[in-house]
């Protein structure tokens, strides 16, 4: 599609609800005729033309540049659900084919006057009722209003990706973090910072207040934007409030990069290589100092470990068995089979157990609790022997190394550990991922399968 | 097109049932408005974190220590405090709740709370010992009690180091604060004599043998309402009138003021009666309670049941002069405020 013609071909779902897009003759008529000497015509000059005709042309001018900016806004909203497909879809499991519905709800047909015949006034048509040029560009003004839709921020909330809302950030903001934010992060006039502490105050003792009995009355999800009778308590507008809740939010994004990564569960490869990716993902962080003569220990330990890995692995098997609801605990298994001794993919598991996203395994496998539960009980089962070894008080940081120790032991190749299995040529079922860990727990998920009486 | 605003859901994050909304809903209404909101988020935190506690260590014991919202929980052995954690990037902790016994905890958890989408998520947690030894800038400002701020990087980001020390460390390992036990000389009252201590906490004496009264003043003096109060008692006061000595103290917590009255019984044992009121003569608020302690036993323990139904709490009690008697005062929102102990011989 060129530049222009995104002023009069509008997208839209068709009535089996796939996506067309339409040209609208009206529309491209009289973009043509009033641009059509321009060779690039410049995008806000443009736009600031059909507004104005919008509001002050004579009848059918109204109406045509009214269409041409929604076929435009039809085409940001079209590219904010690509985007938030390609960012967030695969491991969330959406398409923008189910973003569409949500907001691309334009027919490009009017009100009254044998217009249309829908209820609703379309997302597009509201974007730009609320345009004022000094909101900025259409575009900006177009992206941030679908990024907010409540319908979307719903949608996208179900399949594990949060928007928080303006209103919500400002709920959370103290006044004296307020004060150092404007201080230190996006420096502010003295002046300036206090009247916007001031503001919030205002804005804090209306807001919440109702908050709370709205919730007592049973109100559900996102934040509203504050009504006119909310600001008028607050004396104060929309925008200014939306300016501050801005100033939070990229303060948010900032102190958030670097902390808290989203890990995609298929961004790597786990075939062939030592560690799986579910090893991996739950390694103990670097938190701990590395653990000291690990040797010493596994030596020491040698006799107990594959007992204890194994009394460990089938006591917290059987425990989520337990705790897991309806067909939950038969999908956990057959996940954590899957993963494990078959090293198929987070996606693959989704399918095999009926779910729709990479999310809900990553949820109902939950691996980094599984080994961390692993670890913790192995540790509590030795705890004797560790008592012995290191005097009689376990101290967290002797405890945080020990745990860092069985990890890299269960991380630990197969094959190192038990050649003398392998010279038995009882050759073991080739697992995928040959760690002592999922060794280990591929048995157990064997041995469960076989016999007649499960463990739950 | 710039997506950093929106976050992927961690997949630990615990979604808060409406029954847990409506508990923190209902728990939060009895504070007063200024902290209302703080309440209610400390309720969802709390409400959340015990959730996550059912569902990761569901075979440990856990028990609230306090009530709902002051997050001071015990888990096999170890006092655990929740911290709402409203910013991404800190928590604070109360300095003055570090050094005293009755508040200090073993673990700090930061508990982030999102309203909005009525989820929880435990994100961190950091040790006594850890807070202590090191300087971190302080938030001071007015009508909250100064504390550190310490940056989430100085936690331990994930649940395992929480969950393993829970489960296989040893509380002695992480140093609490001592309690201190101040002890009040209350025999020398009977001489009209107040020790050190006493008078440190400005202690007020009162004439001797006080009688009961049923004379009622408009403004009352601390001696009027005190005879008031034990002519109401009459036949229930343990104390004999004609060998007592009574004081008063204004406590610094929620207008409140104590009476003691003592008196010797033969030449071995001693009574000791406390009134618990205010220093207005207005109705205690509900759930405030006052008990009173010996040995680290609860001898007796009394609560303000219904809302502008009483306006004091008494309990008394007889012992051995050389016993002694602890008097702690519970605050409606569950602070405890423990009062040095009364002993009848230096």
């Amino acid at each position: 599609m060129s530049r222009v013609s995104r002023y009069w071909n509008l997208i839209r779902l068709d009535a089996t609800g796939h996506r067309r897009i339409q040209e609208q003759a009206d529309a491209k008529r009289f973009f043509q005729q009033q641009f059509g000497g321009i060779d690039e015509p410049v995008q806000g000059e443009l736009q600031a033309q059909l507004l104005t005709q919008m509001r002050q042309g004579e009848d059918r001018a109204r109406q045509y540049a009214q269409l041409c900016l929604r076929c435009f806004i039809s085409s940001q909203i079209e590219q904010v659900c690509i985007n938030l497909e390609q960012q967030f879809g695969l491991t969330h499991g959406f398409s923008r084919e189910e973003l569409f519905p949500l907001v691309l709800n334009d027919d490009g047909k009017f009100a009254g006057r044998g217009g249309t015949d829908r209820t609703y006034v379309s997302v597009a048509e509201n974007i730009l009722h609320g345009f004022e040029s000094d909101k900025g560009s259409l575009t900006t003004w177009t992206i941030r209003l679908v990024k907010h839709n409540r319908d979307l921020n719903q949608f996208l909330l179900e399949s594990g990706v949060c928007l928080l809302s303006d209103w919500a950030i400002l709920n959370d903001t103290t006044p004296s973090k307020l004060r150092r934010v404007l201080t230190d992060f996006q420096p502010m006039s003295a002046a300036e910072v206090d009247a916007a502490v001031l503001l919030l105050d205002s804005y804090h003792n209306v807001y919440r207040a109702d908050r709370l009995i709205a919730r007592q009355a049973g109100a559900k999800g996102a934040c509203p934007a504050p009504t006119p009778n909310q600001l008028e308590r607050m004396q104060t507008t929309l925008s200014k409030l939306q300016r501050l809740a801005d100033r939070l939010r990229q303060y948010r994004i900032a102190s958030r990069t670097g902390r808290m990564p989203t890990v995609s569960i298929d961004a790597v490869s786990n075939h062939g290589e030592g560690l799986s990716l579910g090893d991996r993902l739950a390694a103990p962080s670097q938190e701990t100092s590395e653990p000291s003569a690990p040797e010493s220990f596994l030596t020491a330990y040698r006799q107990q470990f594959g007992s204890t890995l194994d009394a460990a692995l089938e006591s917290v098997v059987e425990t989520r068995l337990k705790t897991q609801k309806g067909d939950k605990a038969q999908h956990f298994l057959t996940a954590l089979q899957l993963f494990h001794c078959q090293g198929q993919s987070m996606g693959a598991i989704a399918k095999a157990v009926g779910l729709q996203a990479q999310f809900q395994v990553s949820r109902l496998m939950n691996l980094k609790a599984f080994r961390e539960d692993v670890r913790h009980q192995m540790i509590d089962r030795l705890r004797q022997f560790v008592k012995q070894t290191v005097g009689d008080l376990i101290t967290p940081d002797r405890l945080a190394q020990l745990d860092a120790q069985i990890e890299i032991a269960l991380n630990e190749q197969i094959t190192d550990l038990l050649q003398a299995a392998a010279a038995q040529a009882q050759s073991p079922k080739d697992y995928v991922t040959g760690t002592v860990f999922s060794r280990t727990l591929c048995q157990l998920i064997d041995r469960l399968h076989k016999s007649d009486q499960p463990l739950r | 097109m710039d997506l950093s605003d929106f976050t992927a859901t961690p997949i630990d994050s615990i979604d808060l049932t409406s029954t847990q909304i409506q508990r923190a809903l209902h728990f939060s209404q009895s504070a007063p408005e200024a902290i209302r909101w703080s309440q209610y988020l400390s309720a969802l935190a709390d409400n959340g974190f015990e959730a996550w506690l059912a569902n990761r260590i569901p075979s440990l014991p856990v028990r609230r220590l306090t009530e709902l919202a002051t997050g001071l929980w015990r888990i096999n052995g170890f006092r655990v405090q929740t911290i709402v954690c409203l910013e991404e990037d800190e928590i604070l902790v109360p300095v003055l709740d570090l050094d005293r016994p009755e508040t200090a905890a073993h673990l700090y958890v930061a508990v982030v709370v999102q309203e909005e989408t009525s989820q929880v998520l435990i994100t961190g947690m950091i040790r006594h010992d850890q807070i202590i030894a090191q300087d971190w800038p302080r938030e001071v400002s007015p009508n909250q009690p100064a504390a550190y701020r310490i940056p989430l990087a100085n936690l331990s980001p994930s649940t395992n180091q929480l969950l393993l020390t829970l489960r296989c460390a040893d509380p002695a390992t992480i140093p609490q604060p001592v309690p201190v036990r101040l002890r009040m000389n209350v025999g020398q009252w009977l001489n009209q004599q107040l020790d050190d201590l006493a008078t440190a906490l400005t202690w007020v004496l009162m004439p001797p043998n006080l009688a009961p009264s049923a004379m009622r003043s408009a403004e009352a003096t601390p001696e009027q309402t005190l005879t008031q109060i034990l002519h109401q008692l009459g036949d229930e006061t343990l104390i004999t009138p004609d060998q007592t000595s009574s004081a008063y103290q204004d406590l610094p917590i929620g207008e409140l003021r104590l009476y003691v009255t003592i008196g010797a019984i033969g030449d071995d044992e001693w009574s000791f009666l406390a009134i618990l009121g205010t220093q207005s003569g207005a109705a205690l608020p509900v759930n405030l309670q006052l008990s009173i302690t010996c040995a680290d036993q609860r001898l007796f323990h009394e609560t303000v049941e219904v809302a502008r139904s009483q306006s004091y709490l008494y309990a008394q009690t007889i012992g051995d002069q050389t016993e002694s008697f602890q008097v702690t005062i519970t605050l409606p929102d569950g602070r405890e405020h423990n009062l040095p102990e009364f002993a009848f011989q230096a």
